[in-house]
């Protein structure tokens, strides 16, 4: 019982502080296109990509991890450790942004000092998962596991690897360009796609003790994924200064790509019918459907954009931010506020209501949508634009500034969306939970409006 | 006690094959470019940037040019940044070698740089453009980098510096005021007035003319034969 207890607190502070630390969310993404654009804009997507994503998605696998198999979280001291270093280190990085130490690398913009103590945070937690995960569970031939531990080691690998190419080894010229394409499309294609699969695999099944419909394919789609997901990177550089093997293996693999995309929508397809089959409702469908949806357009726009007569238009437009958008704000987001919810309805025993849940969800993908179609359709005009040389450099700007309105819309939208679950994840707070967590809440408390200060 | 250790072997060597390929070859490939020198001028290019400039660069950086405005140009088969003036060939790897990081920019909402400094040798223009870009282009979306410049008013006789005349012509609102660009200004300005990927060498020969002159070798050995 201690056991469990004491498991599902370190969970649900995790997943509580970070909820909370999405408050910043709306005033980083509502101001993100005002004045200085150029600090805000990377200080909004470092806060949102550091602060929410990889943290909650790390949450998240520890859970399953964890939660799962029953047994206590050992040393969760040091986790806890790691944790409070990652985020001072990111406070610090992200007031850097602003006041202009970003290495000017884009999504590896936290300023030296800062993620160094980021690097340290991570390290500390991978030899963590490394040694306690290692005990903890037993059953390697559940697919659902290599998700979780896919997520948890991958992202120090990756981060580590991408800060000492880019950041302290100082490559010359091009390569720091090249080696920054590689971690975002790890990070957003690879790693985000083992989080949000393997959780909502895991939750879409999770209620009935049914287990993955095709183990094969998800083994199938695992490996595809790491094996392509990274490499697609080379296709971010089309038409830059590189050499042209390294944009057509890009573009193979970003085709490639399209691979574990068909075998997950094969074993989803399947999971529903199954569902369906037995007469159960199908809560978190929609959820489901659109982060995949998401996650699929990313990769079909992505592998389209290979085609020359389509990436000469739409290469360095807001194209290209689409995918990234569409993979971060689409899938990735939902699907975490998706699992937190989980991890807090499951392992608190709290209610939710139903409806104040789905209203924040859909406001965040409609949301989501806006932006990814006005930077889609946007991208399109841009590159069209830039394309004539009788278009004039104000005619272009102008064009595109109105598809650049409905994105900002969308991110009102999305603000909003989460400022409703934030609220809700409050009110759950408040509502008979705080006697136990209060003490651990009050620190993290603190810390986020420090950290919300910096933001504003 | 299963399969445990050959997934995560498999698992880190997978990531690794991925960074070997993404990461380590381009290294390979491109980490030992040099500079060239240009046999008929002896210009060694890239050339090293003034410590002005390089003060600039750091600034370009710490305000996130880099977010709107791109620096790398197209080949011709690949857009039409050469026909809007943007260069006279697409960029090449060694064009950035002195750069560190090379702020290559992956969205274009504002006109390439890559080549400013061939197109735009007028000091005076630049920072205007920084000072209020809307005197320029009306609704320019290009923010202001107002805090780069002191503002006082103008002594009775006139001012002293050369270029916060011409500033102050340009500005209706700030009439009796003259504008003065502080260090980091000049440092930015003469940083982009650096900005010149021109030279041509080996592998930034554009590569349509590359072709037509092998073709037309071809052509002419084929013709000798018989
Ligand atoms: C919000 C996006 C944005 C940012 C940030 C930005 N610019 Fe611009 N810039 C533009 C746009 C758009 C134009 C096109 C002309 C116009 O609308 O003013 C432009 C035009 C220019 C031009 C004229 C180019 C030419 O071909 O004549 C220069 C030079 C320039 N910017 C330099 C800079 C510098 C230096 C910085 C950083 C201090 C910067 N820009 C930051 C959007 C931006």
């Amino acid at each position: 019982m201690l056991a469990v207890a004491t498991c599902w607190l370190v969970v649900s502070v995790f997943a509580m502080a970070l909820a909370s630390i999405k408050l910043n969310a709306p005033e980083f993404l509502g101001t993100s296109c005002f004045l200085s654009y150029g600090r805000l804009q990377p200080a909004a997507l470092n806060a949102l990509v550091f602060g929410f994503c990889v943290p909650v998605g790390h949450a998240v696998a520890v859970w399953g991890l964890f939660a799962g198999t029953g047994a206590p979280l050992p040393r969760k001291d040091v986790m806890l450790t790691s944790w409070a270093v990652w985020n001072v280190g990111l406070l610090i990085g992200t007031i850097g942004i602003l006041r202009g130490d970003g290495t000017g690398i884009e999504w590896l913009e936290l300023p030296g000092y800062a993620s160094r103590m980021l690097i340290v945070s991570v390290l500390i937690f991978a030899v963590w998962v490394l040694r306690s995960g290692w005990r903890g569970c037993n059953d390697w031939n559940d697919v659902r596991l290599w998700w979780c531990v896919g997520v948890l080691l991958l992202f120090p690998w990756i981060y580590g690897a991408a800060l000492v190419g880019s950041v302290y080894a100082q490559v010359r010229g091009v390569l720091a360009a090249v080696t920054q394409a590689w971690f975002v499309q790890m990070l957003l294609v690879v790693w985000g796609g083992f989080f949000a699969l393997g959780v909502l695999l895991s939750y879409s099944t999770g209620t009935g003790a049914q287990t993955l419909v095709s183990d094969r394919v998800a083994r199938f789609a695992f490996w595809t994924l790491v094996l392509f997901g990274g490499v697609g990177a080379f296709q971010r550089l089309q038409g830059g200064p590189f050499p042209v093997w390294m944009i057509a293996v890009g573009n193979a693999s970003a085709v490639l790509c399209l691979l574990p995309l068909c075998a997950v929508l094969i074993s989803f397809r399947s999971m529903f019918g199954e569902q369906r089959a037995k007469g159960k409702t199908v809560g978190s469908r929609g959820i489901v459907v659109s982060a995949l949806g998401f996650y699929g357009l990313a990769l079909v726009l992505a592998a389209v954009s290979c085609f020359h007569s389509v990436g000469r238009v739409v290469q360095f437009t807001t194209y290209r931010q689409a995918i990234d958008m569409s993979l971060l704000i689409g899938f990735l987001v939902p699907s975490l506020l998706y699992a937190i919810h989980g991890i807090m309805q499951i392992d608190a025993g709290l209610r939710w209501s139903g409806q104040g849940l789905q209203r924040a969800l859909f406001l965040t993908v409609a949301g989501g949508a806006l932006i990814v179609a006005g930077l889609v359709i946007g991208g399109v005009v841009q590159g069209v634009g830039w394309n004539d040389p009788a278009v004039s450099v104000a005619d272009v700007t102008r064009r595109t500034g109105k598809w650049l309105d409905m994105t900002a819309a969308g991110w009102v939208l999305v603000s909003c969306g989460i400022v409703w679950f934030a609220v809700q994840v409050c009110m759950l707070i408040a509502g008979g939970f705080r006697l136990i967590l209060w003490p651990v809440a009050r620190v993290w408390f603190q810390a986020d409006i420090a950290e919300k200060e910096a933001g504003a | 006690m299963t399969s445990r250790y050959p997934f995560l072997l498999f698992f880190a060597l997978a990531i690794a094959a991925s960074w070997l390929v993404v990461v380590v070859w381009p290294h390979l490939q491109l980490g030992g470019l040099e500079p060239v020198t240009i046999e008929e001028t002896g210009v060694v290019y890239p050339p090293i940037r003034s410590g002005e400039a390089l003060v600039g660069a750091e600034i370009y950086r710490s305000l996130g040019c880099q977010y709107c405005h791109t620096r790398q140009v197209r080949p011709s088969t690949m857009g039409a940044d050469i026909a809007r003036g943007w260069g006279r060939r697409r960029t090449v790897a060694r064009d950035y070698i002195r750069d560190q990081p090379p702020m290559l920019g992956s969205v274009r909402f504002g006109p390439d740089l890559a080549n400013l400094g061939c197109r735009e040798t007028n000091a005076a223009a630049l920072l205007l453009r920084l000072y209020k870009p809307s005197a320029i282009v009306p609704l320019s979306t290009m923010p202001s980098y107002r805090h780069l410049f002191h503002v006082r008013p103008a002594p009775a006789g006139g001012s002293e510096w050369r270029n916060s005349l011409a500033l102050r012509m340009n500005l209706s609102s700030d009439q009796g005021s003259e504008v003065i660009p502080r260090a980091e200004a000049r440092a930015l300005v003469s940083y982009l007035l650096s900005l010149k990927a021109d030279e041509l060498f080996l592998e930034a020969y554009p590569r349509e003319d590359l072709q037509t002159t092998n073709s037309a070798r071809g052509m002419d050995k084929a013709r000798a034969l018989p």
